[in-house]
């Protein structure tokens, strides 16, 4: 499902944030990419859903190669792939429920399925008793909710994950940590980039180690 | 089908969410494009007058063949046969000497005693040749000129050839003028537009990021501002004829509109239809274009 052949990415300042790195992720499996910050994480993550390209190597997602692949198909590749960035990137002035609502709007579904979806993806997340409040209203670990939220809504067959834990409680890590077990116990890639140790040792999968942009291990925890 | 008219549903709701957003800008918008296409309709408007002018004198003009005081009268007979077979000249008329005179003191009545004052009558007899549609150009004229010039008999022929000239070359210039001058405004409204287009791209960058990663397509993001920027357009070219036919108008009213014919040469009559509707198709086109470039500058893809 996704495979990265030897990819290096320099950036311009001359910083090497992936050198040389291969990696297969078959379809359905649950993948922890660990490694200190500034390891090449955020960057790996980026090229599977082009949102960054590799200097050299190739990075192919469903057998297309993102690096060739044509700015008009670029948008279809994002519909399958749901990513929670560790910023969030929500919107200020929508509300929670506005802000997953968007990106069903933004692929085009009738309104009805779109607020359908909405208020299913927000009760699962337990959010729905939020719907009308906007993000700086909401707690970290609510906004961190809403974004997962959004990038399940449109029901995609890859979901990315950047530090999808950092700002919760252990408690509330571990209830995310199930419900991305469920997601992808119903045929969804997951793969999430963390370097919370605890973390990954307590949901034993396999795991992308990387240091300065190099693969070091790969094994199952 | 349901798709495409979500996705129409959608660029008209956030065009028009666009437009109020910030109104100030949107009216400047429509505003930079509305004086840009003023200008060059006030222009456009000169020169069809100027234009329409040129045909109605052009429709006049004749070309008059005068005669040598001791032309005989074998002379005027063999004259008369050869335009009647000219396929260029559609009516002769003869003007006697004696016409002549009385046609220069019917048309310049405090002049009328002047023929007495010179002695007798120094009015040359002549032919007044009414030329066909199809001959009247300069090499039509000019051939015509030649053919009789060295006719016995014949002491000059002439037509008002220099005075129209100067009016086409008026037209002209009136039309390459409101061209030049409507291009540079059009440029200076482009540059308008587009900067206000960019300042709402800029404001709403954050979601426009955040459409791109969830899977909006370039044309799902872009048609909301191009939407709005022809709206912008549409009502500048709107604004611009609304704007000229007021001038029209009030140039109609003015006093010196009825004592002055020259008024009535340059602003007769108002623009055509289609010329009106092409300054409002080229405000939204306009629009359009600005846009296209600004968004493209923007980097929203």
């Amino acid at each position: 499902m996704i495979q990265f052949f030897h990819v290096t990415k320099k950036y311009r300042q001359g910083a090497q944030a992936l050198s040389d790195v291969s990696a297969h992720i078959e379809k359905g499996e649950f993948v922890f990419l660990t490694g200190p910050s500034g390891a090449g994480k955020t960057t790996f993550l980026k090229m599977v859903f082009r949102e960054d390209v590799p200097t050299s190597g190739q990075v192919i997602v469903h057998n297309d190669d993102v690096a060739t692949m044509s700015a008009r198909r670029i948008p279809y590749l994002r519909r399958q792939i749901g990513v929670v960035f560790q910023d969030f990137k929500l919107l200020p002035r929508k509300t929670v429920f506005e802000n997953v609502a968007f990106a069903t709007q933004v692929i085009g579904l009738p309104r009805k399925e779109q607020r359908v979806r909405t208020f299913q993806v927000l009760e699962m997340l337990g959010l729905n008793h939020r719907l009308h409040n906007y993000p700086e209203q909401v707690s970290g670990g609510e906004q961190q909710r809403m974004a997962i939220a959004r990038a399940l809504v449109n029901r995609p067959l890859i979901l990315l994950a950047d530090e999808p834990t950092g700002n919760l409680d252990p408690d509330l890590a571990k209830e995310i940590m199930g419900l991305f077990k469920d997601i992808n116990s119903h045929g969804t890639t997951v793969i999430i980039a963390t370097h919370d140790r605890d973390l990954i040792r307590r949901m034993s999968r396999r795991v992308i180690a990387l240091d300065h942009g190099r693969v070091v291990a790969t094994a199952v925890a | 089908m349901g798709r495409l008219l979500r996705a129409l549903q959608h660029c008209a709701r956030e065009a028009w969410d666009g437009l109020w957003r910030n109104p100030a800008l949107s009216a400047l918008s429509a505003a930079s494009i509305g004086i840009s296409l003023y200008v060059l309709g006030l222009f456009l408007l000169l020169a069809i007058n100027l234009n329409h002018f040129v045909e109605a004198l052009g429709k006049e003009m004749q070309v008059q063949v005068y005669l040598k005081e001791d032309a005989s009268p074998a002379d005027i007979k063999i004259l008369q046969k050869e335009f009647a077979s000219d396929p260029a000249i559609e009516v002769v008329r003869f003007v006697s000497k004696t016409d002549a005179r009385l046609r220069f003191q019917r048309d310049f009545p405090s002049l009328r005693d002047l023929p007495e004052r010179v002695g007798g009558n120094p009015f040359p007899a002549s032919f007044d040749l009414e030329i066909r549609d199809a001959y009247r150009n300069p090499e039509g004229l000019d051939r015509i000129v030649k053919s009789y010039q060295k006719a016995p008999g014949v002491e000059e022929v002439r037509y008002d050839r220099g005075w129209t000239e100067r009016l086409v070359g008026l037209v002209a210039l009136a039309r390459r003028g409101g061209y030049g001058l409507g291009a540079l405004l059009a440029f200076a409204a482009l540059v308008t537009v587009g900067a206000v287009v960019q300042l709402t791209v800029l404001a709403r960058r954050e979601e426009i990021e955040i459409m791109k990663l969830v899977g909006a397509t370039a044309a799902f993001i872009r048609g909301p501002f191009l939407l709005a920027a022809a709206v912008q357009g549409l009502a500048g070219g709107a604004i611009a004829v609304g704007g000229l036919y007021v001038t029209h108008r009030m140039v109609e009213r003015a006093e010196a509109f009825t004592t002055n014919p020259f008024m009535t040469i340059v602003a007769g009559r108002f623009l055509p239809a289609q010329a009106s509707a092409a300054l409002a198709a080229g405000g939204a086109a306009l629009g359009i274009v600005a846009a296209i470039l600004s968004l493209r500058r923007a980097g929203t893809f």
